[in-house]
């Protein structure tokens, strides 16, 4: 991008050239992401994707990150009850906890941990292999070896990040009502089959499919991040570590704005479901 | 004279207020080794990736192998590029594969060789840069010049027709860098390879090159043999050759 030199310039000029130039900035990345998820999703339907590659991402992405999405989400479980069980204990409503639990944790938080996770050790370690690799022209030498960087290097993680998603949400799920069910029965003190009937009866297929296509859409927003962001870096290691944090920043703040929107729409979609009988 | 590979017509190419080329031509002409002079920043890896395709001229015209490539697609780019070797200034050996896997990278994407052909390539380029039985190991475990012959061996495994050489003898001592040219002219000799080299290494720029160029000022001047290009008057090529800080080039 141009970077031209301001200074000395009116106030007028100013006022006008600093927020035209955030939004030129801003619609420039942007547009530049556009094409690269057109270029991504090119390759994509042509079913031509690079095997060695996207085993070693699955691998990365989906069993390497098992134990830190099993100690999060199994605290985050074990906290909720607490916080929850006391209260709802107060009033007399602890036949609901199970529920509650299971709800915040499927629509909510496992999809938002399992994401966010996601951004800071897949989106940071993407940005920092492709930079490093951008700065030191492999990224060059794969295209004069007549290799497509964005067939070879972006779509084997696209995918992986986007196909583990879903999976390591199921399992931080998973791992987090077993720890709720803990902490329910062993501090809170009510019984398992009073967890387990307020879970199944509050918790249902819609609960669970908008988490996990949440989380599809996450995965696939934090890997493009960090390809682009990778691909992008210039100015040697500051330019990596620049672009490194640049991506957790972008892709946690992405993920916190559309989780908003699809909490929306899926409450939409509830509300009309109810009304209509769907 | 043999027929010209390589053409550039008024080639124009800027990174935001930085005018980098300036109406650049050059020929490069078939087997030929052709180097490329000039002092440090003044665009020289700028214009072999416009060569290669890996920058697009702003306005200008780029011929290979006879075709008008300034408007290539990346698909179209791909057919070229598998008659194009690149070794670059730092190698750029890929960190996550080895010795063996970096050479064999393109033959395997060739997907026109068994193993054992690759085994067998892989095993006589390592003898030709006088490496061999390194195969398994890392590019980190590899010193600058190690990588930079591991870097050629894997620029030459699919036989080009050229070979681009981005600054082959740069951070190697005087024994590696005389390895280097002797290597590139082995090249030429043996494979009848066309090479285009740039360099600011004046003594392997005479050892290796057929015809000489000075990139300075957005073009390229003064393309002559190296002998008439060490005898020319002119005084930026003079200031070159003596490294002497007053002169036209500041």
């Amino acid at each position: 991008m141009d970077s031209t030199n301001t200074k000395g310039q009116g106030f007028f000029f100013q006022l006008f050239y600093v927020p035209g130039d955030f939004l030129y900035k801003i619609i420039y990345v942007w547009g530049d992401i556009t094409i690269l998820i057109l270029k991504t999703f090119y390759w994509i339907l042509r079913g031509k994707i690079f095997t060695p590659n996207l085993i070693h991402s699955l691998n990365r992405i989906g069993v390497e990150s098992l134990p830190l999405i099993s100690f999060t989400s199994l605290f985050s479980g074990m906290v909720l009850v607490i916080q929850v069980g006391n209260q709802f204990l107060e009033l007399g409503a602890e036949s609901f906890i199970g529920g509650v639990v299971g709800l915040s944790l499927t629509r909510e938080l496992c999809p938002m941990i399992v994401s966010i996770i996601l951004a800071a050790r897949i989106g940071s370690s993407m940005a920092a292999e492709l930079g490093t690799m951008q700065v030191s022209e492999q990224v060059d030498a794969l295209s004069v070896m007549a290799t497509n960087p964005i067939h070879h290097l972006v779509v084997p993680r696209v995918i992986a990040c986007a196909f583990f998603a879903p999976i390591l949400v199921v399992y931080a799920n998973i791992v987090g009502l077993f720890g709720g069910l803990l902490v329910a029965i062993y501090q809170i003190g009510i019984s398992q089959i009073s967890f387990s009937t307020s879970l199944i009866s509050m918790v249902n297929i819609d609960d669970l499919s908008s988490g996990l296509l949440k989380s599809i859409v996450y995965g696939f927003i934090v890997a493009m991040i960090g390809c682009y962001k990778g691909l992008n870096t210039t100015g040697g290691a500051k330019g990596v570590g620049v672009s490194t944090t640049q991506t957790v920043v972008l892709s946690i703040t992405c993920i916190l704005v559309l989780n908003y929107f699809f909490s929306l729409v899926f409450f939409i979609y509830q509300k009309y479901a109810y009304i209509l009988d769907l | 004279m043999s027929e010209s590979i390589i053409k550039l017509h008024n080639i124009y190419k800027s990174f935001g207020d930085k005018h980098i080329l300036q109406g650049l031509n050059l020929e490069i002409h078939q087997g030929e080794t052709f180097v490329i002079l000039g002092p440090s920043g003044c665009g020289k890896s700028v214009s072999l990736k416009i060569i290669t395709g890996l920058l697009a001229p702003d306005c200008g015209k780029v011929e290979v192998f006879g075709k008008d490539v300034s408007r290539f697609n990346e698909h179209q780019w791909s057919d070229i590029r598998k008659d194009f070797g690149f070794l670059f200034q730092n190698a750029a050996l890929f960190d996550s594969l080895n010795v063996e896997e970096n050479i064999a990278f393109t033959l395997k994407q060739s997907k026109q060789y068994s193993k054992e052909e690759m085994a067998h390539i892989v095993d006589k380029n390592l003898q030709l840069i006088g490496l061999p039985g390194i195969q398994k190991k890392m590019p980190s475990e590899l010193s600058g010049g190690m990588k930079k012959r591991v870097g050629l061996a894997r620029a030459i495994a699919l036989n080009p027709k050229v070979i681009f050489y981005d600054e082959p003898t740069t951070g190697l001592d005087p024994i590696r860098a005389s390895g280097i040219d002797q290597l590139i002219n082995k090249l030429k000799d043996t494979l009848n390879i066309t090479s285009v080299v740039i360099t600011h290494d004046l003594k392997s720029a005479f050892t290796i090159a057929d015809r000489v160029g000075l990139h300075f000022d957005g073009k390229i001047s003064n393309i002559s043999t190296p002998n008439e290009f060490k005898s020319s008057k002119n005084p930026m090529v003079q200031q070159f050759l003596t490294g002497s800080t007053s002169g036209p080039i500041q």
